[in-house]
């Protein structure tokens, strides 16, 4: 299948605004001094100042669906910018991929309490965002949301690679998006699934999630479109998506399904496991999930597996916009010449035979693995490449 | 979004606002509806309730499971590597709903576990793959008015591309409520009944028992500010390349196009008569598949063209243009 390339990022996280503050801030040797996080204040919930959070800031934003508006609007300009995208819109397409715009629909009905309007905020699911951002840059193509969970934008970035692999559309803006909102922290914490003590992947004390709220941009097109970029440019190869309909909320214990998505990344992106320099593995920090995908990934690489990464300490559990901003994290770090280290690792696990980075690495280029599971059973992996095909 | 490939409909149904599947028991909804607990239905078709899912779950469930068993008494099975594309314009809106008031003041208590499992806009097509054994690309996605067609789009470019063999589509919304003013403001505006429902469709690119096939699934430009006129002649222009104008079609009006706008379309195209779907359905942002997957599910002496057409909140107006075998 056609390659495609990823030609602009844009980003607000927990560290500010584009991708610059983010390669300064995971460059640091010890990645614990530089982290981000704080305990939630923003919501009044039970134990709520027992959990960390990693929070953007808001300053000068509206509340409500504007203020979800006007993120979403800014780090798509950015993507533009970069990919020196000018002009027309109309042959672009735009998937945004987020576990659900509830955090949106629970800000607009949070700042109708506040005004004491006896109004219910609509909970319309998307259009009420995803309309507004059409219109605001006369997007012509293709334009929906996708909603797979913790997977959302991972599928977003791969329906977007196929619809220009297959010739459909000339460019996509594959955005994630998803804001802190009492509802998701809230589930969680009914699910025991958050880690007072922060996130900490593949560790033996792990105990569960950290979330996070980001959003971001990516602008993908053919990859011949831009071969004078070669040398720092993000390649996508390909990606695929499974179901494991083991339970809604807890995946397959061996971790069976996590690695048939994994191989059949790797059999659609035409790489041998072999060839993978490194892998940003999901890890959320759970017991179960890092565990399944420990599992998986013990068995498809062996004692040959590559530094493995993991995000979710320096950006918080984005949940369905991690696929784009972890992989805009990602890029930032390589096009600073490094992989970084796995921040909230510090004990290995015995069981798990996975250790990953605890110092940040130099990495120039290379076939790495991406990967993203969600509640609901949704999987989705990612083959990218960094660098030029021959370096 | 268009496509010019041939793709087939080996199988299909759709649920009612009441839930039920046999079309010839759809009755005319009437003002005054009130969605109905689906429970007994769930329990009747699969065997078991299903523990905690939600009303929107098991709107998606009936329609999927009754697709699953009419196959299996036609003697075959879904493949397991079928791909399945849901479809919904509003989710789970009144667990939503729940959940807000759950955790903000004056109570700020903890989130109901299964009230934010099934918030999650993907619990359908999970309940959905694991009644029916699927572990292929199970993708839900959402477009308003438009989110049927996204999901048709997207599963047709998988079958013409050789992607995958087969690919379940399934749209499915429950009945809008205070959380929906929009909703509940167009649909009154249009004097349509807010409804629920589901309808699911099995594509694939092989042509054997075939109940019929999906021709085009196409975004026309209109917009808001054209009269019906102007709207309706650029409709049939566009569709002039791609329908038979030496058979007869039938006119598939979604919600929100209104009499006067069908009757624009029919007066320009010779032969063409209009079939109202919505009385049964009501209104929703995925009445379409109820509307679409109803005609592959019944069946007709002869063949048939038919478009449907629906706009969204900007004027444009999203086609589906499809055709029903005879038996």
């Amino acid at each position: 299948m056609t390659q495609t390339c990823i030609t602009g990022t844009g980003i607000v996280s927990c560290f500010g605004v584009g991708t610059g503050v983010i390669a300064t801030a995971l460059s640091k040797s010890n990645p614990k001094d530089h982290l981000n996080e704080r305990r939630l204040s923003a919501f009044n919930l039970q134990d709520s100042e027992h959990y960390l959070v990693n929070e953007i800031d808001r300053t000068g934003l509206d509340k409500g669906y504007a203020g979800e508006i006007q993120l979403i609007i800014k780090v798509i300009k950015q993507a533009l910018e970069q990919s020196g995208t000018k002009g027309s819109l109309t042959d672009c397409g735009l998937i945004i991929g987020t576990s659900g715009f509830m955090f949106a629909a629970e800000s607009e009905f949070r700042l109708r309490h506040k005004h004491s309007k006896n109004e219910i905020a609509s909970a319309g699911y998307g259009g009420l965002v995803l309309n507004p951002v059409i219109n605001y840059f006369g997007i012509g193509g293709p334009a929906f949301s996708v909603h797979t969970a913790c997977a959302s934008s991972a599928n977003a970035i791969i329906l977007g690679h196929e619809m220009i692999a297959r010739g459909e559309i000339k460019r996509v803006i594959v955005v994630g998006a998803e804001g802190l909102c009492a509802v998701a922290l809230s589930g969680f914490q009914s699910l025991m699934l958050l880690d007072k003590k922060g996130c900490r992947p593949f560790d033996s004390d792990r105990s569960g999630l950290q979330i996070g709220e980001a959003y971001g941009a990516i602008v993908i097109e053919a990859r011949n479109n831009h071969p004078e970029k070669d040398s720092k440019a993000l390649t996508i190869l390909g990606g695929a998506n499974l179901c494991d309909t083991h339970h809604v909320t807890s995946a397959s214990p061996d971790g069976i399904m996590m690695q048939q998505v994994i191989e059949q990344t790797l059999k659609t992106a035409g790489i041998k496991s072999t060839d993978i320099k490194f892998i940003k593995a999901h890890g959320t920090g759970s017991p179960d999930n890092d565990a399944a995908e420990a599992s998986a990934l013990n068995r498809i690489f062996g004692q040959a597996t590559p530094p493995i990464t993991v995000l979710k300490r320096y950006f918080g559990h984005t949940l369905g916009a991690c696929g784009v901003v972890e992989t805009i994290g990602l890029f930032a770090c390589l096009q600073a010449g490094f992989l970084p280290a796995t921040a909230g690792f510090k004990n290995s696990d015995p069981a798990l035979a996975i250790n990953p980075l605890a110092q940040s690495i130099k990495m120039e280029s290379g076939y790495f693995l991406s990967n993203y599971f969600g509640f609901g059973g949704n999987y989705a992996a990612l083959l990218m490449r960094y660098g030029s095909e021959t370096s | 979004m268009s496509t010019g490939t041939k793709i087939f409909v080996s199988a299909a149904t759709c649920v009612n606002p009441f839930g039920e599947t046999a079309t010839e028991h759809h009755k005319v909804l009437t003002a005054g509806y009130a969605a109905p607990d689906l429970k007994p239905i769930i329990k009747k078709l699969c065997g078991q309730p299903l523990r905690q899912a939600s009303h929107l779950v098991e709107l998606g469930v009936i329609g999927a499971q009754t697709l699953n068993q009419s196959l299996q008494i036609q003697g075959t099975s879904l493949p397991q590597e079928t791909r399945l594309y849901s479809a919904t314009g509003q989710g789970d809106i009144s667990k939503n709903q729940k959940l807000f008031e759950q955790v903000s003041p004056p109570v700020c208590g903890l989130a109901a576990p299964f009230d934010f499992i099934n918030s999650s806009a993907n619990t359908t097509a999970f309940y959905v793959a694991k009644i029916l054994g699927l572990n292929s690309r199970n993708l839900t996605v959402s477009r308003d008015e438009f989110s049927l067609e996204v999901a048709l789009t997207l599963a047709i470019s998988d079958l013409t591309n050789g992607a995958c063999k087969y690919t379940l589509v399934g749209g499915f919304d429950e009945t809008a409520n205070a959380a929906c003013p929009l909703f509940l403001k167009m649909a009154k505006n249009a004097g349509v009944i807010p409804g629920q429902g589901a309808g699911w469709l099995l594509m694939t690119s092989q042509e054997k028992a075939a109940l019929g096939e999906i021709n085009l699934v196409k975004l026309i430009n209109t917009n808001s500010a054209m009269d019906n006129t102007d709207w309706a002649a650029m409709v049939i222009n566009y569709l002039d390349n791609f329908i038979d104008s030496d058979k007869p079609i039938t006119l598939f009006p979604g919600y929100n196009i209104s009499k006067s706008e069908s009757a624009k379309i029919t007066d320009k195209s010779g032969n063409c008569q209009v079939q109202d779907y919505v009385q049964y359905s009501g209104a929703y942002f995925t009445a379409s598949a109820y509307g679409i997957s109803r005609q592959f599910s019944c069946k007709h002496k002869h063949d048939r063209q038919y478009l449907h057409l629906i706009r969204n909140g900007a004027g444009e107006t999203m086609c589906v243009l499809f055709r029903v075998y005879g038996s």
